[in-house]
């Protein structure tokens, strides 16, 4: 489990093994431009500004070119993270939360488990 | 009697296994030949070898092929070709495994096209004498066949007027700036028989060389649903749809490829023919051209390409 951050929205959200971002994004009630979800269309690209991802599958080099990555950008749909990570989605990537609901209800279960050290119950995880 | 349809796509994957468990086990293609970074496979109801070839490394389009009636008509597309200010090669019987000898050459657009008199017969797969329906134990969405494909083009007109001129295809729907601007197409869809397209063309920037989709036919609005359905269980990433288009009122759904390419499963809307007058649609109703009930514009179907 990692700790991921995102720059801008001031919230660091827990990944679950092997998540890609995205997914854990989608799961927590953020949405960002995305397309095809499996690296064919380069529309997810973030950087990295701190930690470590490692890609689930290939991504092309006609996709994201070797000198975008090492700028540290990466396709986040196919990156997962091997370490706490800082990630900036760029303006044209409009993060933004689109279900407060479950991003209240996310935070606060990561709050409690921190203090706490027990989750809450039988929640629904999915 | 000249081009009969697409015959085959052949397309980048970055993942071969991933990509075989998406067109074998989810869409329902069968392999008919494994050689090397290539699978070849084909629709229950398609007679010829194959349809699709998947190759690892990178995504996107390779080649698409035409095939046609007679040897003879290569001549004939070779002469037309040439006229229309298009290079073709011959191309030799086995330089595709299954495939006989033929043309090759770069559309407009860049896209490398291959036509081909023959392909190895393999039959379809409910036979040929006192059929059933179909295959019992279809894999999956189970599709039928290879139906369309949408290539993207910096300029649409040139490759349209060269599916038009050299391979004596008709255009049954445009799409247009405005109508002021009726001789200006954004896109088209080209058939060759009686089908809404065979071809279709989309235009923009830097879009060239590039691939929208490959599609595959299905019956009817329910098998529509139903392939939507197998793509949920399947975790398949869905781009749009299930909707209806105004354009070709075809009933479809998008969606993409383990690498990333878009694919679509398509139902057809009405019978196309050459005296039939050609549908234009205007830029600024894209959306209803798009979909016959939401009539948005999704902000992915017209950027994204492989």
């Amino acid at each position: 489990m990692s700790a991921v951050t995102l720059v801008g929205m001031d919230v660091t959200l827990e990944s679950r093994e092997g998540e890609p971002l995205t997914s854990t994004l989608l799961r927590t009630g953020y949405m960002m431009r995305l397309a095809c979800k499996r690296g064919g269309c380069g529309l997810c690209r973030v950087h990295v500004d701190s930690g470590v991802t490692e890609y689930n599958s290939t991504v092309a080099e006609t996709v994201l070119p070797s000198w975008e990555r090492e700028q540290g950008i990466i396709l986040a749909c196919r990156s997962v993270p091997v370490s706490d990570v800082t990630i900036s989605v760029p303006e044209e990537g409009r993060l933004r939360c689109i279900a407060p609901l479950i991003t209240q209800y996310v935070l606060r279960e990561q709050d409690r488990v921190r203090h706490r050290g027990t989750p809450m119950g039988d929640t629904a995880t999915e | 009697m000249g081009i009969l349809r697409l015959g085959y796509a052949h397309i980048r994957v970055t993942d071969l296994e991933a990509a075989k468990r998406h067109y074998i086990y989810t869409m329902g293609l069968r392999p008919t030949l494994e050689v090397g970074n290539r699978v070849y496979l084909k629709g229950w109801d398609e007679w010829d070898h194959h349809s699709v070839v998947l190759e690892e490394g990178g995504v996107g389009v390779v080649k698409v092929g035409f095939k046609v009636a007679k040897v003879e008509d290569l001549d004939d597309i070779e002469a037309k070709a040439r006229t229309f200010g298009v290079t073709t090669e011959r191309m030799s019987k086995g330089d595709n495994p299954e495939v006989s000898d033929g043309l090759r050459f770069f559309l407009p657009s860049m896209h490398t096209i291959e036509v081909y008199h023959e392909q190895t017969l393999v039959g379809l797969e409910v036979g040929d004498v006192n059929p059933f329906p179909f295959p019992r134990d279809l894999m999956g969405i189970g599709v039928p066949r290879l139906d369309h494909a949408l290539l993207g083009c910096d300029e649409v007109n040139t490759s349209e007027q060269f599916f038009i001129d050299v391979f004596g295809m008709f255009p049954v729907e445009r799409l247009v700036p405005d109508m002021d601007h009726q001789d200006v197409s954004v896109a088209t869809w080209l058939s060759n028989g009686n089908r809404t397209h065979d071809i279709a063309l989309i235009g923009g920037e830097n879009y060239s060389g590039k691939l929208h989709h490959i599609a595959f036919q299905l019956e009817d609005w329910n098998a529509i649903l139903r392939a939507g359905q197998i793509m949920a269980i399947d975790d398949v990433p869905v781009d749009l749809g299930p909707t209806q288009h105004n354009i070709t009122r075809g009933k479809t759904i998008y969606y993409f490829d383990p690498a990333g390419n878009r694919n679509e499963v398509f139902a057809d809307g009405y019978v196309a023919q050459r005296d039939r007058p050609c549908v234009l649609w205007s830029l600024d109703l894209l959306g209803r051209g798009l979909s016959t009930v939401d009539r948005n514009l999704n902000e992915t179907f017209l950027t994204v390409f492989s």
